[in-house]
């Protein structure tokens, strides 16, 4: 007992000995980074545009508008060139009458501020997939970044190729970033259900897509992307383009040689006529081989150019689906949902932008970068 | 059993206590590893706009082809004018400004990071129409050249930075220049270079080493040399290279490994000119040297044709050269052309091919003969006496003509060349009489 007792005594003192070697608090030293001057240098080459950016972008919305190129902040498993100053001077301009003044004036100054992306990262070349033959024109990265490619291709007199390669792009990306925020509505999740192909979407013929009621190939790759599409497209295209969409979404088509007939010298046909022979098998033609004729009455008929007596048929839709009725349910679910989920109107959206991309002046809008002291 | 519990304790204390925390760690550094990013940042920044910062970059893509010369100018404000002249763009001498930073990433990066167009080429994913390529078509990759333009900052000196690009890990050099160098005449430069070292009539250069092996050379003129040992199996023994052209002579991009003839390899790196003979010598204690074959084996080359220069003539051949133009005149009323050493294909055999002129219509001789090798440099005449019909008119009525041929007959004649690489300039001097010079040029 009185051996238990010393031992005791012992290990108290071995503790007691522990606590007295023990550390003791380190305090907080100075930073380990240096001091690095966040202010921009007016004797910089690109001052005038980077003061631009940091007032038109980074002090409204805290957002980084990059055109010099950081490849770290990008996949590097793409080869790609940075953005030319110019093109991206031009491109930042644009976006900025185009679509941040656009959602500004629609939604309150406070909407890009909240749900914009952070970081919108401009990139020269496009992003080659050399395995699928693709071609990456955006990306929206865990909600918060935007990269646009091919940058260095803008053509700032073509509206409709800066939709299709950087506005569109940036609608669609943002409406990730949005659906990512806000759900997409359960009806849009159901409406293309089982339609969608993500290996096969860039092999598509669009107007067949069309008439599944869905408006891009890419769309027809995955539901979230119909959603992106569906909005993007809805805002940035024209009523003219919209018109071709939903006549290509009402007709029919065939595949000649089956579906999977690739080698098929026409692959989708909207006509039909019959073979002159005993057997009135069909032959297929093609949108410039065929006559359309509308009478006093309005009725619609067909012939074939070479041969104005024979009567050429639509092809009949038999896919099932009404294209034209989908998509604008589509439409409807995407403006149902920007006024309730977000109170934004997405007609009055489209229209401001509709506006805006017919009536824009690029050296007006340069000239707020070269007027910068 | 108390006396060794007590030890045990003991010690267990004691060993607590010496492994009891140190509340400072010694540095080993004055500065924190950012802050000496940093510093490395400031330093290859200052260093690379230091006195003017203009530098050369000797810049490679991929080992398929040729290395590129670019003339940068690194300003304090940002931005780089990169001046360039090759094929990909145009091979034009062309200039533009842009961006260029130094940003710490995994240490300093020197990052091009605004499109220029005469150099992210190398690294644009669009496959760029090759302007020798005979196809217009365009195979795309997304690769294009495998060109960086983001570097990682190695090691550097005041004259020398060495780079390696980010992506694609190739070693570069940045040399730094004279401030008042003029880029386009820097370039001019290289282009002189690359004049007096390749010329696509040579096709086959040899490169012999140390211990006196020879290793035949192709292919010069792309950038890409092909090489196999001269006494080994150019199919199975066959490595290339790519290099780059500088002013002072080239670089390989990796080394060029050329596999001896019997067994091992002789691995090169880079070549200086030597403007005394014209030949490349490899930087080395025991260097090898890079020339175009024997110039006798040139001049018996039958795909070669190597014409007189009467005005660099001297003595008796540019005598006759003078009588024989003035026979002709008088004789014939004839306008003499030229005079040349050729091969007839129709004949088979070696020739000296004359051309006169009269009234628009053109007159074409050839005189055969033989020219046999004698030595390292010289070559001995023999003509047995058969002409075209052609020829044998003006050798039976241009008594010059004869006698010319009589005088190369007559002895030896020494070849000499101020270029052992493009010897496209020779002479012949008679070993009789040193005077005498026969001036060539190839055509």
């Amino acid at each position: 007992m009185k051996t238990m007792k010393y031992i005791s005594s012992l290990a108290l003192a071995a503790i007691a000995l522990l606590g007295a070697a023990s550390c003791s608090e380190d305090d907080l030293g100075p930073t380990i980074f240096p001091d690095v001057e966040d202010e921009l240098d007016p004797t910089s080459y690109t001052y005038k545009f980077d003061k631009w950016l940091k007032d038109a972008y980074l002090t409204p919305y805290n957002l980084d508008f990059r055109y010099k190129m950081q490849d770290v902040g990008t996949d590097m498993n793409y080869n790609l060139v940075p953005a030319s100053y110019d093109k991206a001077v031009d491109l930042a301009v644009l976006t900025k009458y185009l679509w941040f003044d656009v959602y500004d004036k629609l939604a309150g100054e406070d909407f890009l501020k909240s749900y914009g992306p952070r970081i919108i990262h401009l990139i020269g070349s496009p992003a080659f997939n050399p395995q699928t033959g693709t071609m990456v024109l955006g990306l929206a990265e865990g909600g918060i970044k935007v990269s646009l490619f091919r940058v260095n291709e803008l053509d700032n007199s073509n509206f409709e190729a800066m939709n299709e390669y950087y506005f569109k792009t940036m609608h669609h990306e943002f409406s990730h970033i949005l659906h990512q925020t806000k759900t997409i509505p359960t009806e849009f999740q159901t409406i293309s259900n089982g339609k969608y192909d993500d290996n096969n979407w860039q092999d598509q013929w669009e107007p067949r897509i069309n008439s599944l009621g869905i408006v891009t190939n890419y769309g027809s790759s995955q539901m979230r992307e119909d959603f992106a599409e569906t909005i993007a497209n809805y805002i940035t295209l024209t009523d003219e383009d919209w018109e071709l969409i939903y006549k290509n979404a009402a007709r029919g088509w065939e595949a000649p040689g089956g579906e999977d007939d690739l080698d098929a010298s026409v692959y989708y046909c909207w006509y039909y006529y019959k073979n002159n022979d005993a057997t009135g098998s069909k032959l297929y033609a093609v949108d410039s081989q065929v006559q359309e004729t509308t009478d006093e009455s309005g009725n619609v008929s067909y012939s074939l150019k070479s041969s104005p007596n024979t009567v050429v048929y639509a092809v009949q839709d038999k896919d099932g689906v009404d294209g034209v009725a989908t998509l604008k349910q589509k439409i409807n679910v995407c403006r149902t949902w920007f006024k309730d989920e977000w109170g934004v109107d997405l007609d009055a959206l489209r229209e401001e932008v509709q506006k805006r991309q017919k009536n824009y002046d690029i050296n007006a809008l340069r000239k707020q970068v070269e007027d910068v002291q | 059993m108390k006396k060794f519990l007590y030890i045990a304790t003991m010690l267990a204390a004691v060993a607590t206590a010496t492994t009891s925390c140190k509340s400072e760690v010694d540095d080993l550094f004055d500065t924190s590893a950012a802050e000496r990013t940093q510093q490395a940042v400031d330093d290859y920044t200052a260093a690379l706009t230091a006195n003017g910062g203009k530098w050369v970059l000797e810049y490679f893509t991929n080992s398929g082809e040729p290395g590129y010369v670019y003339v940068f100018t690194f300003n304090e404000n940002g931005s780089v004018k990169i001046s360039g002249k090759n094929k990909w763009i145009g091979n034009k001498f062309k200039s533009e400004t842009s961006a260029w930073e130094v940003i710490s990433d995994n240490g300093p990066v020197m990052t091009l990071n605004t499109y220029n167009s005469i150099f992210h080429i190398f690294a644009n994913p669009d496959n760029v129409l090759d302007p020798d390529a005979s196809s217009d078509e365009t195979d795309e990759t997304g690769y294009g050249h495998y060109g960086d333009y983001e570097f990682m900052l190695m090691e550097s000196n005041d004259d020398v930075i060495r780079l390696k690009g980010k992506k694609w890990g190739v070693t570069h050099y940045l040399r730094h220049l004279d401030p008042n160098t003029d880029d386009e005449a820097y370039l001019a430069e290289v282009d002189a270079m690359k004049a007096k070292l390749f010329s696509s009539k040579f096709k086959t250069l040899i490169l012999t080493d140390a211990t006196g092996e020879r290793f035949v050379l192709t292919d010069a003129t792309t950038g890409v040399f092909t090489g196999y040992p001269e006494a080994g199996d150019k199919i199975t023994q066959l490595t290339n290279a790519n290099f780059i052209i500088t002013t002072t002579g080239i670089r390989f991009m990796n080394g060029f490994e050329l596999m001896r003839a019997t067994e091992g390899e002789l691995e090169v790196k880079e070549f200086t000119y030597n403007e005394a003979d014209g030949s490349l010598v490899e930087v080395s204690e025991t260097p090898a040297v890079i020339t175009a074959p024997e110039f006798t084996t040139l001049f018996t080359d039958n795909t070669l044709t190597w014409k007189f220069d009467n005005a660099a003539c001297t003595g008796q051949p540019a005598t006759l050269y003078a009588s024989m133009v003035s026979e002709v005149k008088s004789a014939l009323n004839e306008t003499f052309k030229y005079f040349q050493f050729t091969y007839d294909k129709t004949a088979d055999k070696a020739s000296l091919n004359f051309q006169t002129q009269s009234r628009g219509k053109s007159y074409k001789a050839n005189v055969y003969f033989t020219a046999e090798t004698t030595g390292d440099a010289t070559v001995k005449f023999a003509f047995d006496g058969t002409y075209d019909e052609t020829a044998e008119y003006y050798y039976k009525n241009i008594p010059s003509l004869k006698k010319l041929i009589d005088l190369l007959e007559s002895t030896e004649w020494t070849l000499h060349s101020a270029s052992r690489l493009v010897p496209s300039q020779m002479t012949l001097v008679s070993n009789a009489v040193s005077d005498d010079v026969i001036a060539i040029n190839i055509q």
